[in-house]
């Protein structure tokens, strides 16, 4: 997470929220796809070790960073997550071998894609967490929370009748 | 290597009719069984492609039409799959057919093995719908994807391009492979050297492609900066799935879309309707858009058939213009440019970097 803001002073924020446009009891709410073996093992030791982050995080156990599919990480934004975070395996320690490059050759593209049509790529994050990294688990998701808390509510998820 | 060969028009004979000639001279000198091409129906409204093993029924083919008949790289599928015994088809397609049917062979959904593909230069076509007025002789403007074109004249993948940039008389047939100049000299084409002339007007019009592609990027990302746009000019879509349906490159024989993930009950709907107030139907239109733009970019030859297909005139030739090459780039990818090319999501490498990672 350490150079993280170095990017983002280059992105100016595109789906047009600000987090000023937030109501006030309003909480970013994330859907986390986790890996079994790596990432969904950290979170639970985050648990386990009583780590704060935030309570609307909604984490999806999946077998592999790779195994989750561009149409489901559109569909968390459409149904109203205002970000969405895949946890994979460290490169080279996927129990798949390579499903996390994987994950990141799509996450790549799905950015450009949410750019495209004017959705904040930033609501997408991608992190290799590991199953002893409950603390970086639970730092991801705050420092995550923070982001999204300045980008505002998904504007994907608004009501409105397209 | 490119090498090119002359084919010299007849007395009286046009472009077209020349194209006819060689393609007669294909079946009937046995280098190859059949033959794929687009051809004008009886009453002069469309162009379909058709596809033959006898010479004489060449002469409804239009080498040269001014439009696009839907479904060339589809057909191939058809055509090259496993079972039958196997035929040599000339396969004669417009350049963007081509680099999809490069794409589909690379997964392995063409057999290319017993495919001679042939693909004039391409000046761009015309909505098939408005084919007649141009059959009348009357000016249509080309679609928008073909005003943006990067690929006017066929390159490698393409055995033989049948060349008429920069060239006066006749046509140049310029071949990319061993089985595009077998095929050359199996109809008898005689060798010669690539011209200046053709040589220059080939840059030329690659140039003048990226200008305008270029420019409807730029316009496009400014266009689409704002996600109300987007949502704006989709929400004619009725969801018909035409532009799945047509498109060359999207091939899941079982697509997820049609899974029971994205077609809700009427119990989920319900559900929905109460949290959200309204709901708009047909449901998931911008997650159908939005997934198939993720889906099929990285092999999108913007063909724009998806476009010319919408019953509600979306601009989706537009949308993808903004990202098309964007994605496609940051593989180091270009679809269709070329067979040695790992799609970018059937491969990987350690040392990539995309800088996705914590972002």
């Amino acid at each position: 997470m350490a150079d993280s803001s170095k990017g983002k002073e280059k992105k100016k924020t595109t789906d047009g929220a600000t987090g000023g446009d937030a109501p006030k009891d309003w909480n970013p709410r994330i859907v986390g796809f986790l890996c079994n073996w790596c990432s969904y093992t950290g979170a639970d030791l985050a648990g386990v070790s009583r780590l704060q982050y935030t309570p609307e995080f909604i984490p999806i156990r999946v077998m592999c960073s790779g195994s989750v599919d561009v149409a489901y990480i559109l569909k968390a934004f459409l149904e109203g997550a205002d970000g969405v975070l895949i946890g994979g395996c460290h490169l080279g320690d996927c129990h798949y071998l390579n499903g996390n490059y994987k994950a990141r050759r799509r996450v790549a593209v799905v950015k450009e894609v949410m750019e495209g049509v004017g959705l904040d790529p930033r609501r997408l994050h991608l992190e290799w967490i590991s199953a002893s990294e409950s603390g970086k688990f639970a730092k991801t998701v705050s420092t995550f929370d923070e982001t999204l808390r300045q980008l505002g509510p998904n504007p994907l998820a608004k009501e409105r009748l397209l | 290597m490119a090498i090119a060969f002359k084919w010299d028009l007849a007395k009286g004979e046009d472009r077209d009719e020349a194209v006819r000639r060689l393609l007669r001279e294909a079946l009937e000198k046995g280098v190859v069984d059949a033959v794929l091409v687009p051809a004008e129906g009886p009453a002069r409204t469309g162009i379909v492609n058709m596809f033959t093993t006898d010479p004489g029924s060449l002469d409804a083919s239009a080498p040269f039409a001014k439009a696009m008949a839907q479904f060339g790289p589809q057909d191939l599928v058809r055509l090259t799959e496993p079972g039958g015994s196997p035929i040599r088809i000339a396969a004669l397609l417009k350049p963007c057919e081509c680099r999809a049917v490069a794409e589909l062979a690379k997964i392995n959904q063409i057999d290319l093995e017993h495919v001679v593909l042939l693909s004039p230069d391409c000046e761009g076509t015309v909505e098939l719908k408005e084919y007649s007025m141009v059959a009348d002789g009357q000016a249509v403007p080309v679609r928008n994807a073909c005003k943006i074109c990067r690929f006017h004249v066929a390159r490698d993948p393409v055995d033989v391009a049948i060349g008429t940039f920069g060239v006066k008389d006749g046509l140049m047939l310029v071949t990319n492979s061993d089985e595009g100049q077998a095929f050359a000299e199996g109809i008898g084409a005689k060798a010669t050297e690539l011209t200046d002339a053709r040589k220059k007007a080939v840059e030329e019009a690659i140039v003048k492609g990226e200008e305008a592609y270029g420019d409807q990027e730029a316009r496009s990302r400014e266009k689409y900066a704002d996600l109300d746009t987007f949502l704006a000019e989709l929400s004619p879509c009725i969801k018909c799935m035409n532009c799945q349906n047509v498109c060359p490159v999207c091939y899941c024989k079982e697509c997820l879309l049609y899974t029971d993930a994205f077609n809700p009950t009427a119990g989920s709907l319900a559900d929905k309707a109460k949290r959200r107030g309204t709901l708009r139907m047909p449901v998931e239109t911008v997650q159908f858009h939005l997934t198939r733009m993720a889906h099929v970019m990285t092999a999108c030859v913007m063909c724009g058939q998806c476009q010319s297909a919408c019953p509600s005139d979306i601009p989706l030739v537009e949308m993808y213009a903004g990202i098309n090459r964007r994605i496609q780039d940051q593989f180091d990818y270009e679809a269709g440019r070329s067979m040695e090319e790992e799609p970018p999501f059937t491969c990987f490498s350690e040392h990539e970097n995309f800088e996705v990672v914590g972002d």
